[in-house]
């Protein structure tokens, strides 16, 4: 039998999902930059929530702009006050970004980033929100 | 002694386990190359040997491989796809124009992957998703659309009037 070496096993090419991660990160980085200069409160070119002009009220998103700018200048209390899911899902899904850099150190994978199981529970607490921000009640949880 | 299969398909060795450590380590063998251990008859993947159990980390279960079939459905990646794409776009994108592509790409993903669990039962697992997939990006796209109409009949009146508030 020969006595050669074998070659190295070819990595996986980058799938789709890889590409569509750095899409998303390079739009990221390009609006995070944007928004840390320009306000959202005191510039008109951002894009406006249709949903809430066309109904008066807020949508799980309203407020993330806002949020994103109050968090990129280190103000947490007031980046919670604007959209609080939002925010609040950040820390998520960075600490599952991470968990996924350490399985990639040691060649294990994930299957998905976001689990069926959590995309459920995203579902349902986003849907509470959205009804609980309408509230005059829990007015606290729609943005300023 | 060991002999395995290269990722060219050539069969490489007799060699020692310290040979196919090493091997592993500068990836040129995995727990899925296929291993005849001397004295054998039978080709395995090298992750079902005890002997190198410790290079695979992690790997408490030995890998699914075939011929062996997995018994475990798995969740169809097009529908998880799908239900994202639209979550996202009716709760978070009716505020601009991303409803309207993130909706119809979320309802391609969907079909795709309620037509694959449907064809596959036994492989595929997944049906509530694909479905509120589908309920969420024809939503989006829909009320995206409706929005986009909303806001042309009313030319640029709605703008001012609560373009101070309605900020996304």
């Amino acid at each position: 039998m020969t006595a050669g070496v074998p070659p190295k096993i070819h990595q996986q090419r980058p799938s789709l999902a890889a590409f569509a991660a750095a899409a998303v990160v390079f739009a990221a980085v390009a609006g995070a930059a944007v928004l840390y200069f320009f306000d959202p409160t005191k510039h008109s070119f951002y894009p406006i929530c249709e949903f809430h002009m066309v109904t008066g009220l807020y949508c799980p998103g309203c407020g993330a702009t806002r949020a994103s700018y109050q968090l990129l200048h280190g103000n947490i209390l007031a980046a919670l006050r604007d959209n609080a899911l939002f925010v609040a899902s950040l820390p998520v899904l960075a600490l599952r970004g991470i968990w996924l850099l350490n399985l990639r150190r040691h060649g294990q994978s994930l299957r998905f980033f976001i689990t069926p199981a959590a995309l459920w529970a995203f579902l349902a607490v986003a849907l509470v929100f959205v009804v609980l921000r309408n509230l005059p009640a829990f007015s606290f949880l729609a943005p300023i | 002694m060991y002999k395995i299969l290269g990722a060219d398909g050539r069969q490489y060795g007799p060699v020692t386990v310290d040979q196919i450590r090493r091997w592993i380590v500068e990836g040129r063998a995995n727990a899925y190359t296929q291993t005849l251990v001397e004295g054998a008859t039978e080709w395995k993947p090298l992750g079902l040997l005890p002997e190198f159990a410790a290079s695979f980390p992690g790997a408490a279960a030995p890998p699914a491989m075939s011929p062996v079939v997995s018994y475990q459905r798995k969740t169809n990646g097009y529908a998880l796809w799908g239900m994202i794409c639209g979550i996202v776009a009716v709760f978070f994108c009716l505020c601009c124009c991303l409803s309207i592509p993130l909706g119809a790409l979320g309802l391609i993903f969907s079909l795709i992957g309620l037509s694959q669990i449907n064809e596959l039962p036994d492989v595929y697992e997944g049906r509530g998703m694909a479905i509120v997939g589908i309920i969420l990006s024809a939503l989006g796209l829909g009320l995206g659309i409706m929005m986009l109409f909303a806001d042309a009949a009313n030319g640029h009146f709605n703008f001012h009037h609560y373009h101070h508030f309605s900020r996304y």
